[in-house]
């Protein structure tokens, strides 16, 4: 008993470095010719390794813990700064604590990643949504009060969207197709690489601006409420509140936008930087569709300079068996940068052809006056095919006819998602048949106010 | 699943499929990190090594045929990992030859993932057994990483002191192990 307490000391002694050069020969010859010794070795290594991993686990639950106060700091701070008050959302608190226990199973039950700090939490979404993290991790499955450290976020169809919230409260709501990146080193930084997004930024420190990079534009932001549309081409900033101040990458040149007014910064540098103001809201717009397809496959007319729009297939839906949407989508300030308000009055006329019978869901996306997502709307309208070639379609459709996309979430937040779209802005319009192609192809789409 | 992959021409061979590889290294993971930590003596090391060679498992050209190719490969990566670890930290050797460090990787090879597994969950049972003194001592030297002459600092005691209480704590966790498994094999008949 006393020789095998002394050998393991022996082995101790040798795992803390703290032997003779005469006593590391002996080691390395006990456990050459010694299978006690080994097992004795290997049953250490097997505790030290499991200690360790018990101890990361206690580690990682404390860390979060203390993040979701720090977090819920923070949020207050920043609140008790702008002197006003924000709507709490009911789930908060059940959904940090399944983000957590999600975070934390996939982090002790799968490779254990190194720890990065959050810097966004997701707060409301819906479709499909898609997180790249910088490790280049995809996450297909996202869920409302998951933490998000820096990395990309898609937001991957027409219907999709996803609210987020910083630390301090500000909040960034990207709809439709859009992709951007997201950081938070020095400061917030965040690239819109194509899309929409809607933002209310908490005052920021001073010398540390909120950065928007777009592909022909950089934003300096302080503390504000815009709406930004962005691609490859041009970015379209519309200031509600405070002040942004623009620089166009093409030239460098810059100009700043206060609130109610609006700058187009395009790749074309021969144009003025004309920040103007914020243009009365129309009531009335009519289609371009080779200038405002978002989705679809365009179909030039030859000698006509009418084509049409067909319907391209979207994966939708992610958490579950995920649909075939064949959407066509259209973009409601490409062609012109004038907000476009729906009225109770207005019809909306939508012409096309469709080749055979079925569920057509024609869609609104809306946003609020002053800017921020206020939902999307849908009606359905079932279409019979009796010629072979095909049947026109011509319908008219009023604001009455639309239902809230998501009617929870119009019940759970009224005033921030209407249940109707009058009084709210187009942004984008869309129709799509649902995992069934029915070659639907639109030729016109006119709002009459 | 399993999928098949050319080898000439001619002949195909079975493999095993990415998430069986996946499968295999976690089932196994405690006993990979631990032959790792023989070497590098540091646990949040060895546990980085685990993730490498998990990873370069799923990203290697070379395929695998059955299990046991898998973890014999693993704890050979394992330990080259460790050794290069060890050169770039400039850090000794543990002094170990290779022939030592062989016989304890087939004698973990020898045991079974099923075996291995239920240790390694008796042993976590056992250490929510423990003391708070223990349970310090042992994270004080294994999660913290210091020395015994450290340790033996922060509790204010010798260090001969601190090498009889680990090596007694290791024995007994050992006993305790082998109670639980002997509990749960007469549980089961």
């Amino acid at each position: 008993m006393k020789d095998t307490e002394s050998r393991q000391e022996l082995l101790l002694r040798y795992l803390d470095d703290n032997l003779l050069p005469e006593e590391k020969a002996q080691v390395a010859d006990l456990l050459r010719r010694d299978p006690k010794a080994r097992a004795f070795l290997r049953e250490v290594a097997e505790q030290a390794v499991t200690v360790a991993d018990v101890e990361r686990v206690k580690e990682r639950r404390r860390s979060e813990l203390e993040a979701r106060q720090d977090w819920a700091g923070n949020r207050r701070e920043a609140l008790s700064r702008m002197g006003g008050s924000r709507t709490r959302f009911a789930r908060w608190p059940w959904a940090v604590a399944a983000a957590a226990v999600v975070a934390l199973i996939a982090s002790v039950v799968l490779l254990r990643p190194k720890a990065e700090p959050k810097i966004v939490q997701i707060t409301e979404l819906n479709g499909a949504v898609r997180w790249t993290g910088g490790g280049g991790q995809v996450v297909p499955d996202l869920y409302v009060g998951s933490s998000l450290p820096g990395g990309t976020l898609e937001s991957l169809s027409a219907d999709s969207w996803i609210d987020l919230e910083f630390r301090d409260g500000s909040t960034v709501t990207a709809s439709g197709q859009s992709v951007m990146t997201i950081s938070e080193y020095r400061q917030k930084e965040l690239h819109l690489h194509v899309g929409s997004l809607s933002a209310s930024i908490m005052p920021q420190p001073d010398g540390k601006p909120m950065l928007i990079h777009t592909p022909t534009a950089k934003l300096e932001v302080l503390g504000t409420q815009l709406n930004i549309e962005a691609d490859a081409s041009s970015t379209m900033l519309s200031v509600n509140k405070g002040r942004v101040r623009v620089t166009r990458l093409a030239d460098g040149s810059v100009a700043e936008v206060p609130a109610e007014h609006q700058v187009v910064a395009s790749v074309d540098h021969h144009a003025e930087l004309a920040v103007t103001r914020r243009p009365k809201p129309v009531t009335a717009w009519q289609s371009d569709l080779a200038t405002d397809g978002l989705h679809g496959k365009w179909l030039p007319k030859p000698g006509d300079s009418n084509g049409s729009l067909r319907t391209a297939p979207l994966l939708w839906g992610c958490h579950e068996k995920p649909i075939t949407l064949y959407l066509v989508a259209l973009s409601v300030s490409r062609s012109r940068p004038i907000p476009v308000l729906l009225t109770s009055r207005g019809k909306l006329r939508i012409r096309g052809r469709i080749e055979s019978a079925g569920d057509v869901y024609f869609g609104l996306t809306t946003r609020h006056v002053k800017g921020g997502f206020a939902g999307k709307f849908v009606v359905e309208r079932h279409f019979e095919v009796v010629q072979e070639t095909g049947e026109s379609l011509d319908i008219e459709l009023g604001f009455e006819d639309f239902r809230p996309q998501e009617r929870e979430l119009t019940e759970k937040f009224p005033e921030r998602f209407p249940d109707s779209p009058v009084g709210l802005e187009l942004f984008d319009w869309w129709c799509c048949t649902i995992n069934e192609d029915a070659g639907l192809e639109i030729t016109h789409v006119e709002l009459d106010g | 699943m399993s999928g098949f992959v050319p080898v000439n021409r001619y002949t195909f061979r079975m493999t095993i499929s990415e998430q069986d590889i996946l499968r295999t290294l976690m089932k196994s993971r405690d006993r990979i990190a631990a032959a790792a930590w023989v070497v590098v003596r540091d646990a949040h090391a060895a546990e980085d090594i685990f993730q490498n060679v998990a990873l370069k498992a799923l990203t290697k050209e070379v395929s695998f045929e059955s299990e046991g190719a898998v973890l014999s490969w693993a704890f050979i990566t394992a330990r080259r990992e460790g050794i290069d670890w060890l050169r770039r930290h400039h850090k000794e050797s543990t002094g170990l030859d290779s022939e030592i460090l062989e016989l304890l990787e087939q004698e973990w090879l020898c045991e079974t993932a099923r075996r291995g597994e239920a240790r390694m969950e008796a042993l976590r049972a056992c250490l929510k057994e423990l003391s708070e003194k223990s349970s310090r001592l042992l994270r004080l030297r294994y999660f913290e990483g210091n020395s015994c002459g450290e340790v033996a600092k922060k509790l204010g005691t010798g260090l001969s002191a601190v090498y009889k209480r680990l090596s007694r704590l290791h024995q007994g966790l050992k006993e305790c192990i082998e109670l639980r498994l002997d509990e749960s094999r007469e549980t089961e008949s």
